[in-house]
C-alpha cells in the first residue's frame, strides 16, 4: 500500500465516522445549517479524494449523497428520519469499501451494486427529476479560490455584467491536460459550450517556446471562466473532463472595479494606497531588498514566489485586500517573464505610501544580510500564484506556509517507540547491576558510585520519555462512545423503543490498548440496556416512568483508573429470575438457589452461558454474554461491577488502568525460581507461625485477623518442588485477590517490587495457562509473570 | 481543408480541426512575416489557438464569431 493510499484510508475513515456523527446529530437539529455545511464539505472531500484513487463505486455514491445534502442544504428539501436512515446506510457503505480497500487495494466489485442501488435510493427518492437522471460518475472540485486576478484581466463590461448578475456567478478553472487532443477533446469547444458563460480568459500554463520547438498535439493551456449557471450544470458540463476542472464561487469583491485601475490589462498594477502599519514596511522592505539580490533563473521564480506569498501575507494582515488582485497580477507577470520586475513596481507603489516610506527607506540598507535566505517554504514555481486556494477546504493539506500543529502517525510507529523505550528500561536496569559488580567483583566501589549517578539521571530521562510516549497514545474514551448514539438510535427504532443517550466525560483519555478492549465489551452491555433494560413506551408508562427511556454513560478518570459507568432507568435485573435460569442452566445448585442474596444472584449473570433473554433477537443474545464482557475487560487488567435494582434500573461500572504499558510486579520466589505477581493483585504479605494453618478438609487455610483464607501452595499449581524452608517454623505467605475472593499463597521469599513490561507469551507457550506473559529484567533474566485467575 | 495559403496570407475557414493546427504551424514557421485570417472561422481546434497564441498576435485578423474573436483577443493579449 503506497503512503498516499493509507493517508487516504486514514483520512476517508475518520471523514465516515464524522459523517454518521453528524449525520444522528442532524435528525436531532434538522435546521443546523452549520451541521450541513459540515455534512456537505465531509462528504464533498471524500467524493474527491476516493475520485483521486478511482474507487469508482465510492465516488458514485458519495456523489449521490452530495447531491442529496446539497438540495437539502439548499432548502429545496427536507431532512427525515428516513432520508437519515439511507444515508447512514451510505456510511455503512464507505466504511466496508475502505475495509475492502485496506484488505485488498480496491473496491470489490460486489460493491458496485451495492452502492448504485443506495445511490439509485437516494437520487429517485429525493432528488428532484432533473438531477436524478445524472449520471454519477464524475467528481468536481469545489474550492474557494483566493486567486482572482484574472477576473481583473477580463473585460469591464464583462466584469460588470457578472457583478449586476441576479444569479450567483461561478468560477471555473479548467486546465486540459497535457495528452487531452489524443482522445479527441477539443478544450475550446467545451469552453464555448459552457452554460451560462458570461466571460472567460485564457493563457498558456507554461510559457510558450519558440515555434521552432512547439509540440501542436500538447494541450498548454489554462481556461478560466465565469458563469452563472448552476454548480451542478457546470459539472454535468465537464464530466468528461471532470479532474481538470475546479469550480469555485466568485465573491463580490473580486468582481468589483479594481480602484483607479486601467481597464487595459497591460497596465501595471497600482496600490489602492491602504497606509500599512511599520512592522510591514519593515516586510515590506526585506522583500524589495530580496528581489533586488541577484540570483539564477531558477531560484528567481522560488523568490518571486515567496515574495508574493509574503506580500499577500502582509495585505490580508493589514486588511488591504483591495491589493490582492494586483499584487497577485503582479506576481504573475513577474512569474511570467521571469523577472522581478513588475513584482518592484508595485512593491514600489505600496512603500509609496505616505505613512511609511520614511521607515521602509532606512531599513533597506541593512536587512540584506538577514534575509539571504529565501523563505523555507519554497514552493514550485508553476503553482506559487494560486497555492493559497484550498485553505479552507476540510481535509486538504495545509498550505505549505501554515505550521502544521497536527500529525497524524500510523499507531505502528508510535507502537515501535513504545516497544524502545520498553528495551531501554530494561537496558538502563542492567546499570545497577553493574555498579553492584563493579563494588563486589572489582572492588572499585567510586566507579560503582558514577554508575549509579549515571544510572539515575538515565531513569529520569527513561522515565520521562516513557511518559511522553503514553500521553501520545493515550485517546480520549469518546472515540468509542463515537459509534453509541448510531446503535442506540438503530436499535431502539428495532425494538420499538424510545431512548435518550446521554453520554459524559468523552474526553477522559486513556491508553489506545484500554480504549481498543473497551469497545466490544461497552457495545454489548449497551445492548443489553436497550434490549432487556430498558422496556417498551408502554411499558414505562405503566410502569409511572418516563415513555423515553434513559441511558447515560459516563467516563471520568480516578488516579490511575479510569471508570465507566453505564446505567439505565430500565426494569433492572429480576434475582429471583436469574436464579431460576441459572438453576435451570445448571449454573448453581438447588441449595444455593435457596440461599443466595439478591446481590449474589444478580452477579450469576457473569457467569459463563448465562443468557436471560427470553427470545434470542438480532441485537443481543447472540450467544455472547457478560461473562465475554468480564472476560474482555479483565484481560486488560480492568473489573466489572454490577448493581441493579427490580423496576428501576441497572448499572454496571468498569474501572480500567489507564494505561497498561508498565506493570508493577511483585517478585516471589517458589522453588529456587522468580516469578512476577502483578502488584495490584496482591494485599499484602504475612509470615505465618505453622501452627496457625488450619486444615479444613483437604483444603488449608488461614486465619488473618478474624478472616478464613484459603491457602495454596504455589509450587504445586505450578507444578515445581517446593523449596527447603530449612526447618523454619514459619511460612511467608502471599495474600492476594483473585476474582474478588481473598486467597493465600506459599511462597520460598519476596524481593522487591518492579516495574517491568510484561509481553505476552507467544507461540507454543501461548497455550500455557498460569501466566499473563514474561518480562526481561535488567540482569537479563526473565521473569514469568502469573496470572492468578488461570493459575486457581 | 478549410486552410488556405493566399500571399502571405492564411485563411482559415469553417471549422478547423486538430488535423489542422500542423499545417498551420508550419505555416506560419514558413511565412515569418505572414499573416492570419480567421474572418471566416467559425471555430478553431484548441490546437490551433495555441499556435496562435504561442505566434503573437500582430498576425491575426479577428475573426468575426463573436466568441472566437473574444476568446483570440483576450489570449492573445495575456500572452504578449
Amino acid at each position: 500500500m503506497t503512503p498516499l493510499l493509507e493517508q487516504f484510508l486514514i483520512e476517508a475513515r475518520e471523514l465516515v465516522d464524522e459523517t454518521s456523527r453528524d449525520l444522528l446529530e442532524l435528525e436531532q437539529r434538522p435546521e443546523a445549517s452549520d451541521l450541513l455545511d459540515a455534512l456537505f464539505r465531509r462528504v464533498h472531500t471524500l467524493k474527491g479524494n476516493a475520485g483521486l484513487f478511482g474507487f469508482g463505486p465510492l465516488v458514485e455514491l458519495a456523489h449521490a449523497a452530495e447531491d442529496v445534502l446539497d438540495e437539502v442544504r439548499e432548502g429545496a428539501l427536507k431532512t427525515s428520519p428516513d432520508l437519515i436512515d439511507v444515508l447512514l446506510q451510505a456510511t455503512d457503505l464507505w466504511a466496508k469499501m475502505l475495509d475492502s480497500i485496506e484488505q485488498a487495494g480496491t473496491v470489490e466489485a460486489h460493491f458496485e451494486n451495492e452502492a448504485r442501488e443506495v445511490g439509485q435510493r437516494l437520487r429517485l427518492g429525493w432528488l428532484s427529476a432533473k438531477q436524478a437522471s445524472f449520471p454519477a460518475d464524475h467528481a468536481a472540485e469545489e474550492i474557494t479560490c483566493s486567486d482572482w486576478g484574472w477576473i481583473q484581466d477580463l473585460p469591464a463590461e464583462e466584469r460588470r455584467r457578472a457583478a449586476a448578475s441576479a444569479k450567483p456567478v461561478l468560477a471555473v478553472r479548467y486546465v486540459p491536460e497535457p495528452q487531452c487532443f489524443f482522445k479527441g477533446e477539443d478544450p475550446l469547444f467545451t469552453v464555448r459550450q459552457t452554460p451560462g458563460l458570461i466571460s472567460l480568459s485564457v493563457r498558456a500554463k507554461n510559457p510558450w517556446p519558440g515555434l521552432g520547438e512547439m509540440d501542436v498535439f500538447q494541450a498548454n493551456l489554462i481556461f478560466e471562466l465565469l458563469s452563472v449557471a448552476s454548480a451542478s450544470e457546470l459539472r454535468e458540463h465537464f464530466r468528461y473532463v471532470v479532474d481538470q476542472v475546479t469550480i469555485s464561487s466568485v465573491p463580490l469583491e473580486a468582481l468589483a472595479d479594481p480602484s483607479g485601475e486601467a481597464e487595459d490589462s497591460s497596465a501595471l498594477p497600482k496600490s489602492s494606497g491602504v497606509q500599512l502599519p511599520e512592522a510591514a514596511a519593515e516586510i515590506l522592505a526585506a522583500q524589495s531588498a530580496l528581489l533586488d539580490l541577484s540570483a539564477d533563473p531558477e531560484t528567481r521564480t522560488g523568490r518571486i514566489a515567496s515574495v508574493a506569498r509574503t506580500l499577500e501575507a502582509v495585505l490580508r494582515a493589514c486588511g488591504a485586500t483591495a491589493d490582492l488582485a494586483s499584487l497577485d497580477h503582479a506576481a504573475r507577470q513577474a512569474l511570467a517573464q521571469s523577472s522581478a520586475e513588475p513584482l518592484k513596481q508595485f512593491l514600489a507603489a505600496l512603500q509609496a505610501a505616505p505613512f511609511m516610506s520614511s521607515r521602509a527607506g532606512e531599513l533597506r540598507s541593512e536587512v540584506p544580510a538577514k534575509t539571504g535566505m529565501p523563505s523555507s517554504t519554497e514552493l514550485k514555481p508553476a503553482d506559487a500564484a494560486r497555492q493559497p486556494a484550498e485553505s479552507d477546504k476540510a481535509g486538504s493539506p495545509a498550505p505549505s506556509g501554515q505550521i502544521i500543529s497536527l500529525l497524524k502517525v500510523p499507531i505502528t510507529k508510535v507502537d515501535r517507540l513504545m516497544e524502545l523505550v520498553g528495551e531501554m528500561v530494561v537496558a538502563k536496569n542492567s546499570l545497577p547491576y553493574m555498579a553492584a559488580r563493579a563494588e563486589r567483583e572489582f572492588g572499585c566501589p567510586e566507579l560503582a558510585r558514577e554508575i549509579k549517578a549515571q544510572y539515575a539521571i538515565l531513569h529520569r530521562i527513561v522515565q520521562e520519555m516513557q511518559d511522553g510516549i503514553q500521553q501520545v497514545r493515550m485517546l480520549p474514551v469518546g472515540t468509542v462512545f463515537q459509534r453509541f448514539p448510531r446503535l442506540v438510535r438503530d436499535v431502539s427504532k428495532a425494538f420499538g423503543k424510545e431512548v435518550d443517550l446521554q453520554i459524559q466525560g468523552e474526553d477522559t483519555e486513556v491508553d489506545k490498548q484500554i480504549v481498543e478492549a473497551l469497545a466490544d465489551p461497552l457495545v454489548h452491555i449497551l445492548r443489553n440496556s436497550l434490549d432487556h433494560g430498558i422496556e417498551t413506551p408502554a411499558e414505562r408508562l405503566q410502569a409511572g416512568k418516563n415513555p423515553r427511556g434513559r441511558i447515560s454513560i459516563e467516563a471520568r478518570q480516578e488516579g490511575d483508573r479510569v471508570h465507566i459507568q453505564i446505567e439505565d432507568d430500565g426494569r433492572g435485573i429480576d434475582p429471583g429470575t436469574v436464579k431460576r435460569k441459572a438453576y435451570e442452566k445448571n449454573l448453581i445448585t438447588e441449595q444455593q438457589l435457596e440461599t443466595l442474596d439478591d446481590a449474589a444472584a444478580i452477579q450469576l449473570v457473569f457467569m459463563p452461558g448465562f443468557s436471560t433473554a427470553e427470545t434470542i433477537s438480532d441485537i443481543s443474545g447472540r450467544g455472547v454474554g457478560m461473562d465475554v464482557v468480564r472476560r474482555s475487560v479483565e484481560r486488560v487488567g480492568g473489573t466489572v461491577t454490577l448493581f441493579s435494582r427490580k423496576g428501576s434500573g441497572t448499572s454496571i461500572r468498569l474501572s480500567l488502568p489507564l494505561s497498561m504499558a508498565v506493570s508493577r510486579v511483585l517478585e516471589i520466589q517458589v522453588g529456587g525460581q522468580s516469578f512476577g505477581v502483578p502488584l495490584d493483585e496482591v494485599l499484602e504479605t504475612v509470615r505465618v507461625p505453622l501452627c496457625q494453618i488450619h486444615s479444613i478438609g483437604m483444603q488449608k487455610a488461614l486465619v488473618l485477623r478474624g478472616q478464613v483464607i484459603p491457602l495454596y501452595s504455589t509450587a504445586a499449581l505450578l507444578g515445581i518442588e517446593q523449596g527447603d524452608a530449612g526447618g523454619s517454623d514459619e511460612i511467608l505467605v502471599m495474600v492476594a485477590r483473585c476474582s474478588a475472593t481473598t486467597i493465600g499463597l506459599i511462597v520460598d521469599g519476596f524481593s522487591q517490587a518492579l516495574e517491568v513490561i510484561v509481553k505476552p507469551m507467544e507461540g507454543p507457550l501461548a497455550q500455557l495457562a498460569g501466566y499473563s506473559g514474561t518480562a526481561l529484567l535488567g540482569d537479563g533474566t526473565i521473569l514469568p509473570v502469573l496470572n492468578l485467575k488461570e493459575l486457581l | 481543408m478549410p486552410v488556405e495559403s493566399k500571399d502571405r496570407v492564411l485563411i482559415l475557414k469553417g471549422v478547423c480541426t486538430v488535423e489542422d493546427a500542423e499545417a498551420v504551424l508550419e505555416w506560419i514557421l514558413e511565412h515569418p512575416g505572414g499573416e492570419l485570417d480567421l474572418t471566416q472561422a467559425e471555430h478553431i481546434h484548441t490546437a490551433i489557438l495555441q499556435v496562435l497564441l504561442a505566434a503573437g498576435k500582430s498576425r491575426v485578423r479577428p475573426p468575426q464569431d463573436p466568441f472566437l474573436e473574444r476568446v483570440v483577443r483576450i489570449g492573445l493579449s495575456s500572452a504578449k
